[in-house]
């Protein structure tokens, strides 16, 4: 289970029934809940108002971004026919979930997940909506 | 302990035992968090779980 920016709010600000069920059952299945660190560089202000993110984020496994990833995100964007900032990320999201094996994206964005995830052939990665 | 070995191919034991503590404690933590967030809001509903599962084993 990938949290992209949206999926991380969602589960920082709890008013989503879809991400508590889709974060109590990664718990109760035993799936890894990832935030790429990315994510976390999209996602915060660097304030005060981080803290809830900030809590939540010290509960979930936040995943470098490491060579293997960035080049495997380029490859994904590229595919998709993407360019742009929020693309990138999002790539770079989808690329971390195929860098595990694939799983679950947790996002308000499914249609660019998907299509980017559709583009990772290897893999199955699916959106959820937040 | 040799078919321990196997099973963890040639990488040294104190690592694979390094990943696997640091996987459980992982798991603990996201049941913390779980639990911090049902407290506060309530379980999720039967119809966010077959919502949300729906699209988890969606087939292509």
């Amino acid at each position: 289970m990938v949290l992209d920016s949206e999926g991380l709010w969602a589960v920082a600000r709890n008013d989503s029934e879809e991400a508590r069920a889709v974060l109590a059952a990664s718990a109760h299945a035993g799936v890894p809940v990832l935030v790429p660190a990315a994510v976390l560089a999209e996602t915060l202000f660097g304030d005060g108002r981080d803290a809830r993110a900030n809590q939540v984020a010290k509960k979930l496994q936040v995943v470098p971004l490491t060579e293997p990833i960035a080049r495997s995100a380029a490859g994904l964007k590229r595919l998709a026919g993407m360019t742009g900032v929020a693309a990138t990320i999002d790539a770079i999201v989808v690329a971390t979930s195929a860098a595990v094996g694939g799983g679950v994206v947790l996002t308000s964005d499914i249609h660019d997940i998907r299509a980017l995830a559709n583009c990772a052939s290897s893999v199955r990665i699916r959106p959820v909506r937040v | 302990m040799d078919e321990i070995r196997a099973q963890f191919g040639g990488r040294a034991l104190s690592t694979s035992i390094n990943d696997l503590l640091y996987a459980a404690l992982a798991q603990e933590r996201l049941g913390e968090l779980v639990d911090e967030m049902e407290q506060e809001a309530g379980p999720a509903s039967p119809e966010a779980y077959e919502r949300v599962l729906a699209q988890w084993f969606t087939e292509d």
